[in-house]
């Protein structure tokens, strides 16, 4: 019961949570910071007890709607995320739960804690910025990702402009820290859909430009957690738009080739999932066309021995390698003896147009495609 | 951040150290400690603790009484913020004072532990906020007591000079701060630079499992020990964010009853995790030697692993493999609770495909059952059984067959353990774990409050117990030998299994594609070339080009710092290197690269005479296989042209046109191509007749 908690704190909800506010803010001025960090675990593990009881008492609702009241009131979440890395180790756990058991109390259909972080939305801001921290970047990418099963706090942390540097911090810190942080960045896109593919919309340049960086990267894990992210994306029906844009460059074919080519299985087989988008499209563009016919002996040979041991017994993928083989079959043959592609097949591409030989050899090009087709 | 540094030469630690030491023999074991510890005076608190990179610089390490190296990463420094903590026991307090500095040192030994105390006081400040003292303290566990040692070296801190505390928003903080021995000992270290095998050198290998080997290993830098597992991530084709989820839970827990992690470190294919190594094995190697242990040998054990679990169960942590085998002992005899998380993780992955691995013995009725999931009661049930093992020497029913048992479990009721040589407390002990409705058998938390458990007799060590197993173990433990090889990389020598036919290599495409998405970066080049931009540089490069022309026209390219080419420089075998550095190797090269130039010629030459220069190009590029213009071509003729030159400046200029040409070539890629192609063209141009002549 509640009266047993009484006993030991003889505080109310709210006065716990204006004491607690308190001592957190007072981590900029006060001298005497272990007993600050003592204060405000204590504080933190009475409020954990009221809001999911203990041994001997079940939670009491009203003083959760008292506890809870308060912290918007106060600002304490904003407060303790500020502080975060000021608080011991497993207080700063017991913020992460806090934040989350508020998050998931509903009124009805409404949920307080949210329409709290719409109207304030520099603790999600502030949460962004987390992995610049290295010690905290943990809890607040568990804050994070509990926030993103919302789908108006989603929108709000994917409009903002930290979010591309999670991209950044996907490559740089501890392993702990950028896998975390790669678990933000893919269950901010993965999870709300349609707010993905309209973010898509304004920001598919963009996006392409940081996700092939993470898929160049030198390190084998970020290869293949983001190959694998993009095959995700790709390949769901509400993103086609951003499909058929990022299908139409020569660019992210060349990368998505390279990858087939690495020596390992798990990046074959996931860059394949990506690759045979681009052999499926039927409106190639030219460069694209240019590319695969230049390599169709060389991808003919590699498809047809093609075959990850897993994958045997897979139905869905030796019939996508067949379909996959087919296609490739049936593009044109442009005969190349060695390795060099000329230059002329992208006239733009060392801003070199114009030039009258390369005109003419464009020109022949052309017409030897044709002769193909 | 400006570091002040504080250098103590304490020969007075060592005095301390000899003090303490209650038997302090004439052992010359030379045991250096070179403490870094970086205190980050931080203004928000006033004192802020701070990162300690401690750790014991020795190849030694403490030694016994045995005379065997001992566990030398159990003895870490701990940094304590504002004041001395641990005051429990009657311990002796000394203090030391050191004018020359603003430090002050104390030490407290209390049983087998000793705690040295340090204050340093940053001086030179004015402000009131920063006089007060940054306290530290080592924390020397108990083997350390065992063993004399001195301790030689200096130790060394580093006290942020006047650094004020940045407040979250500014995000500038001091990565790590840590403050206590066993709560932070994550290792910050950038994954992305560093290779693990310059981090650790791995020793023997201490265990296998389907998920990879684990291997004893000692961080370089520290010469700590920790326990490594290697895990191939090419072996899992799932979906590795389920397992990485888990390492960075695992790097969430922390608590002096569980095997601490410590960092994980990638390198090709493998990922290496590294935790708290345990010196001295685990319970079942401590049943191997001595068969059967005694009540209150089990009573401490079962203990410490209760409060393990208590720990992980409060995170909503499982642990789901409570055995003997996973209950690990340090060489100081504490108890710590391993293989829970990750490896735990890794072997579902695993054996999803296998139908069953491993044994059945230890566990819980409703694991197996499967019908209404199971919470973190099943680790209770197999601490139960775990007791009747260590007591025993084995679980129940392990004379029988596995996959039995495992059917028979449900069905049957609990096992009992029997005996007159057994207390009733202890009995019923195991009574209590080995209910087998999970609503009613106690959580971890009540069971520590069961008599038994409360009886458990102080001053119970195991270390004589694990020293002789240790050389129990030295004669009959087979050599474990590891289960994957380490030493074959995926990637040894190259990344590709074949080449496509792209204009550029594939490294250069990929730094490309990287540096683009680098912060900073805001052209969006990869998916669309913007064509005004081209349509600019197009005009650029077209009057560049003009005003070269022009310039190549009035003036010889021969200055009086360059020595001038042979008019056979092309033609001749000869070459005409008047410089005095020319060497050999330069000269093979070009008269490789020349005679491939000749092979172009005497080859299009003949028939091709007629046609116009950029057939030959074509044809050229068509039998010739990958030319690398940037390198093969232009630096390869800058280089002749820096070895040509006769004055240092001269060298220097050249080189920065080269550097600039590479820097042009990284930014618009196929201008070292297009450039070569040029002065080709011009070169057959102006000089055409004589070569094709030849």
């Amino acid at each position: 019961m509640a009266s047993f908690f009484f006993k030991r704190n003889p505080k109310t909800p709210s006065e716990l949570v204006r004491t607690l506010n308190e001592q957190v803010t007072k981590f900029d001025t006060s001298s005497d910071r272990k007993k600050l960090q003592d204060e405000t675990a204590r504080y933190l593990n009475s409020i954990k007890v009221i809001l999911n009881g203990d041994e001997d008492n079940d939670p009491q609702p009203d003083n959760i709607a008292q506890l809870a009241q308060e912290v918007y009131q106060t600002d304490l979440l904003f407060n303790l995320i500020v502080n975060l890395s000021n608080l011991e180790f497993d207080s700063r756990k017991d913020v992460s739960s806090l934040f989350s058991t508020l998050l998931r109390r509903q009124i009805g259909n409404r949920s307080p804690t949210v329409d709290y972080l719409v109207a304030n939305p520099k603790v999600l801001r502030l949460l962004m910025r987390g992995p610049e921290i290295p010690n905290i970047a943990l809890i607040t990418g568990a804050i994070l990702r509990d926030c993103i099963r919302v789908e108006s706090l989603a929108a709000i942390l994917l409009d903002d402009p930290t979010f591309w540097k999670y991209f950044d911090f996907s490559k740089k810190g501890t392993f702990e820290n950028i896998t975390d942080a790669f678990q933000t960045l893919s269950d901010l896109m993965l999870t709300h859909k349609q707010l993905t593919a309209r973010w898509l919309r304004k920001n598919s340049v963009n996006f392409v430009r940081h996700i092939n960086s993470l898929i160049s990267s030198n390190s084998y894990v970020t290869k293949r957690q983001s190959i694998k992210f993009l095959s995700q994306i790709l390949l769901d029906r509400l993103f086609r738009e951003f499909m058929l844009l990022y299908v139409d460059s020569p660019e992210n074919l060349k990368l998505v080739m390279i990858l087939l080519s690495d020596k390992s299985k798990n990046l074959q087989v996931d860059s394949f999932n990506v690759f045979k988008i681009f052999i499926a499209n039927p409106g190639k563009s030219k460069p694209v066309l240019d590319i695969l016919a230049k390599n169709k002996d060389k991808l003919l040979q590699f498809l047809e021995n093609f075959n990850p041991a897993d994958r045997k017994d897979d139905k869905v993928f030796r019939e996508e390698m067949e379909f996959v083989i087919q296609r490739v079959n049936e593009l044109p043959r442009i005969k190349v003896n060695n390795g060099n592609v000329s230059p002329n097949n992208n006239p733009n591409h060392y801003g070199l147009q114009g030039q009258s030989y390369l005109n003419n050899n464009s020109a022949t090009t052309n017409s030897s495609n044709n002769d193909m087709t | 951040m400006q570091f002040k540094s504080v250098v103590v030469a304490l020969a007075s630690v060592a005095a301390v150290q000899a003090a303490n030491s209650s038997n302090s023999s004439n052992n010359s074991n030379k045991t250096s400690v070179s403490v870094g510890a970086a205190a980050s005076n931080a203004m928000g608190a006033g004192v802020v603790g701070a990162a300690v990179a401690a750790g014991y610089k020795s190849c030694v390490g403490p030694r016994d009484s045995v005379g065997r190296v001992r566990d030398a990463s159990k003895t870490s420094i701990r940094v304590i913020p504002g004041h001395m903590t641990s005051t429990r026991g009657n311990s002796s307090f000394k203090k030391l004072n050191n004018p020359a500095t603003n430090f002050k040192m104390y030490t407290k030994t209390h049983k087998s532990v000793t705690q040295i105390g340090f204050v340093v006081k940053p001086d030179s400040t004015k402000s009131r906020r920063l006089n007060r003292p940054i306290a530290s303290s080592i924390h020397l566990p108990a083997c350390l007591y065992l063993s004399q040692f001195i301790i030689s070296d200096t130790i060394q801190l580093q006290v942020p000079h006047q650094a004020p505390t940045p407040k979250y928003p500014q995000m500038n903080e001091t990565p790590s701060i840590r403050f206590s021995i066993s709560k932070d000992t994550i290792r910050h270290v950038d994954n992305t630079e560093s290779n693990p095998a310059d981090l650790y050198s791995l020793k023997e290998c201490i265990g296998k499992g389907n998920f990879g080997d684990v291997y004893r290993a000692v961080e370089k830098s520290t010469r700590n020990i920790y326990a490594i597992k290697v895990i191939n991530l090419e072996d899992t084709d799932d979906d590795l964010s389920v397992l990485f989820q888990e390492i960075s839970f695992l790097s969430q827990l922390r608590s002096e009853y569980i095997t601490n992690y410590y960092q994980t470190v990638t390198t090709d294919v493998f990922m290496w995790i590294v935790m708290e190594y345990c010196g001295g094995g685990s319970c079942a190697d401590l049943l191997k030697c001595h068969k059967q242990l005694s009540e209150d040998v089990v009573c401490f054990i079962v203990r410490d692993t209760l409060k393990g679990l208590e720990y992980l169960h409060s995170q909503n942590k499982i642990h789901r493999d409570i055995k003997a085998a996973n209950i690990l002992l340090t060489s100081g005899g504490l108890v710590k609770l391993a293989d829970f998380g990750v490896s735990g993780q890794i072997t579902t992955f695993n054996q999803k495909k296998d139908t069953f691995v491993g044994t059945p013995f230890w566990m819980a009725p409703e694991v197996i059952n499967r019908r209404s999931g199971y919470n973190e009661k099943v680790d209770l049930w197999s601490l139960g059984i775990t007791a009747i093992e260590l007591l025993t020497g084995s679980p129940p029913h392990s004379d029988r067959e596995p996959m039995k048992v495992l059917f028979e479990i449900p069905k049957i009721p609990p096992p009992l353990l029997v005996g007159e040589k057994y207390s009733e407390l202890l009995k019923d002990f195991i009574k209590c774990c080995l209910t087998k409705n999970p609503k009613h058998r106690p959580s971890a938390e009540e069971l520590l409050k069961h008599k038994f458990i409360r009886g458990c007799k102080r001053g119970i060590s195991l270390v004589p117990l694990i020293q002789v197993k240790d050389q129990w173990m030295a004669s009959h433990r087979p050599h474990r030998r590891p289960k994957y090889n380490l030493l074959k990389k995926l990637y040894d020598d190259s990344e590709a299994t074949l080449r496509w036919n792209f204009t550029r290599k594939p490294k250069q495409i990929l730094s490309e594609i990287y540096q683009a998405g680098l912060p900073g970066r805001n052209n969006a080049t990869i998916l669309h070339v913007d064509n005004d931009d081209m349509y600019q540089l197009n005009c650029d490069m077209n009057n560049t080009a003009i005003s070269d022309y022009g310039l190549s026209n009035n003036n010889s390219p021969e200055s009086d710092q360059i020595s001038p080419m042979n008019e056979n420089y092309l033609d001749s075998g000869e070459t005409c290197l008047t410089s005095p550095e020319s060497q050999p190797s330069h000269q093979q090269s070009y008269t490789k690269h020349k005679s491939k130039v000749q092979a172009v010629n005497n080859r299009h030459s003949p028939e091709e005479g007629s046609e116009s220069p950029t057939a030959i190009i074509h044809s050229e590029e068509k039998t010739y296989a990958t030319i690398n213009y940037i390198d093969d071509v232009v630096m390869h003729c800058l280089q002749k042209v820096h070895l040509r030159a006769r004055l240092a400046e001269t060298k220097a200029v050249v080189v920065e046109l080269s550097r600039a040409i590479k820097h042009a070539d990284n930014q618009q890629p196929g201008l070292a191509e297009a450039l070569s192609e040029e002065i080709w063209l011009r070169m057959v141009e102006l000089r055409g007749e004589r070569f094709q002549a030849k």
